[in-house]
């Protein structure tokens, strides 16, 4: 048990999905071949400064809330 | 393996994109809003006034007074929230943000929520009177 609580989670997906659990939300991963949120583009590269490389890390959904999935992309 | 290896790293920086499903790119124009804010202090930042700019949609997000009060706060920490209406979806999202972050407080969360709330609304309104 005490390795267990050294462990450091490096996964940031694994890290904001455990932090919306500790508020609460029903979420859960999506499979990025079953939804289209994963594709490109991210953006509608309307406002000035939109990065061009941008990389997906995840998509989580959520349930109960306005908003119906969350979208973790890195830059680069 | 891909064949294409590329020469740069991805960078250290996040983003997280709340998500309304819906096909945003038919009404672009009159979602697409991004926030400008008033600041007042240097070392005890405040902010003092956000308003939003863009389309229609902005008419209903200048209007909520309880999200004002809580972007006052809540863009502190997130620099200025953007609602980008693309294909897939529309994004709400804020600056890049590094790794130690990414996690968000419940008021930030909140305040997304009430923003996803005003554009599926408004969405919602824009698809019936087509």
């Amino acid at each position: 048990m005490e390795e267990e609580k050294e462990y450091l989670e490096t996964d940031v997906r694994k890290i904001f999905l455990a932090h919306l659990k500790s508020f609460g939300i029903e979420a859960e991963f999506v499979d990025p071949n079953k939804s289209d949120i994963e594709k490109q583009p991210y953006y509608s590269f309307y406002f000035s400064g939109t990065a061009r490389m941008v990389d997906s890390m995840g998509c989580i959904g959520v349930r109960g809330k306005n908003f119906d999935y969350i979208h973790i992309v890195r830059r680069g | 393996m891909s064949e294409f290896i590329p020469p740069y790293g991805a960078l250290p920086y996040y983003q997280t994109h709340f998500v309304v499903a819906g096909n945003g790119r038919i009404f672009e124009d009159k979602l697409i809003a991004r926030t400008r804010k008033k600041t007042k202090g240097v070392i005890r930042k405040q902010v003092t006034d956000v308003i939003w700019n863009g389309g229609q949609i902005t008419d209903k997000l200048n209007g909520d007074s309880t999200l004002k009060s809580l972007l006052t706060t809540v863009l502190l920490e997130e620099g200025n929230i953007y609602i980008d209406p693309t294909e897939n979806g529309i994004r709400i999202y804020s600056d890049w943000k590094p790794e130690y972050k990414v996690e968000i407080s419940k008021q930030t969360l909140e305040a997304y929520n009430i923003i996803a709330g005003h554009v599926k609304s408004y969405l919602s309104e824009l698809t019936v009177s087509m």
